[in-house]
């Protein structure tokens, strides 16, 4: 097959007009503080020394980078870890500089309903796993997030929630998918990814096949609130990591010589502003445990190169760059999934 | 026309059809379009659509392209070149 071929089938052809539109997309991630609530098991933030920085919080500083990083072609921005809701000046800075982007929290103090950037609140477990697998900082067991993030996002539209599958919560996304979808909310799904170094029982080797399964479920199950499809559960859950099945574009790995794509754009910056040029958007995860559903939608979307070969991987692809669009940019909304699982 | 003018033209054209449904401007491209324009930092395209371009490229002159092959291929006039030389650039 050929690309040509294959937009010649009027299905693929009008699916890959819709994401051609978003193809300007150019992404940069930002450490907005190195503070936060919890200590999750498992966090890659709090792995390496990148949180060892002392923040800067004057949001003129953030102003002025963004406005530089906008100068150098960045689109899009991602605002995570620590914890980007407590510092609500520095949002605001880049919302105003950078209006497309993604805020990774915990939901446990609710971001100014004007910054309309995409929310993706983090979901480890149920009200058994979440207390056990995320603790407050000072060690004792954190809250049940869920209710609280419910609570504080009530009806708002910027919120997609992130169940991270780990080795141990398979069944637990049943009571969460539930909640969810009776707040009216959406959700999509990660895969816990092991920091280098780390010594978390939360890996997922042992369970890839239940967690796939159990993702088919649920969207069959929650087909208007689950935000996923099938190719998605089915990368994200392969023995291989996303880099051993397709290579990985981000400067920390690039095998391009960093001139081409996100190898030569994308940029990760600490909370005190500076930035390593060994970066990814999880950096000190484990490359070959990656699965982590941010790095995919680099790690896939930019290798439509290989998705070329037959109808169902193009098809699988399409619903790939479908799906992460629906999950990363606001008011974008996702199609009917287009590949059959094989 | 001088065969190497057909062949540049034929390259632009490709482009143009990889472009077709973009977010860019397709004419103020096409205003800005010299042989030796790079097409990230002249022309600021993205990597998805240089990606299409690469692979409509591929097909019309089976070069057999490879990903690592992307990078040299940054400019119609490298392009012209890597074709003249009868292979790709791996």
């Amino acid at each position: 097959m050929s690309l040509t071929t294959l937009l010649q089938i009027p299905e693929l052809k009008q699916r890959y007009t819709k994401v051609k539109k978003y193809f300007f997309l150019r992404e940069s991630a930002y450490d907005v503080t190195s503070v936060c609530q919890l200590r999750c098991d498992g966090c890659y933030y709090f792995e390496g020394d990148k949180y060892r920085v002392t923040d800067n919080r004057d949001p003129e500083a953030w102003r002025h980078l963004l406005q530089h990083e906008r100068d150098r072609g960045i689109t899009y921005v991602n605002l995570a870890g620590a914890e980007p809701s407590l510092v609500p000046q520095v949002l605001r800075a880049c919302h105003e500089t950078i209006p497309l982007g993604t805020v990774f929290t915990n939901g446990l103090r609710k971001i100014d309903p004007d910054i309309r950037y995409r929310l993706h609140l983090s979901v480890w477990g149920d009200g058994a796993g979440d207390p056990v697998y995320r603790r407050f900082a000072g060690g004792r067991p954190g809250p049940y997030c869920l209710p609280v993030q419910l609570q504080n996002y009530r009806n708002d539209d910027r919120v997609i929630f992130v169940f991270t599958f780990n080795g141990k919560n398979v069944d637990q996304v049943d009571e969460v998918l539930k909640r969810v979808e009776d707040a009216g909310h959406r959700i999509t799904f990660n895969v816990f990814s092991i920091p280098e170094r780390n010594q978390s029982t939360l890996g997922v080797n042992k369970t890839l096949t239940g967690i796939c399964d159990k993702m088919m479920e649920a969207m069959l199950r929650y087909p208007g609130t689950v935000v996923y499809s099938p190719y998605s559960a089915e990368v994200h859950t392969n023995a291989d990591s996303l880099r051993g099945q397709f290579g990985c574009p981000y400067p920390r790995a690039a095998s391009v010589g960093r001139a081409f794509g996100m190898s030569k754009t994308f940029r990760n910056y600490r909370a005190d502003l500076s930035y390593s040029a060994e970066s990814c958007c999880v950096p000190d995860t484990d490359c070959a445990d990656c699965r982590h559903y941010a790095s995919g939608s680099a790690i896939v979307t930019s290798r439509m190169d290989l998705h070329i070969k037959t109808e169902a991987a193009f098809r699988g692809w399409l619903d790939y760059v479908d799906t992460y669009l629906a999950i990363w940019v606001l008011g974008y909304e996702k199609g009917a999934n287009l590949y059959a699982v094989h | 026309m001088a065969a190497t003018d057909i062949r540049s033209e034929a390259i632009w054209n490709i482009l143009w059809d990889a472009m077709e449904g973009s977010s860019h401007d397709l004419a103020a491209l096409k205003a800005s379009a010299r042989d030796d324009a790079h097409f990230i930092d002249d022309l600021g395209l993205d990597s998805l659509d240089l990606l299409e371009f690469y692979l409509r490229l591929d097909e019309a002159f089976e070069l057999n392209l490879a990903a690592d092959d992307y990078p040299a291929l940054s400019s119609v006039q490298a392009i012209k070149a890597c074709l003249e030389s009868g292979v790709a650039t791996t």
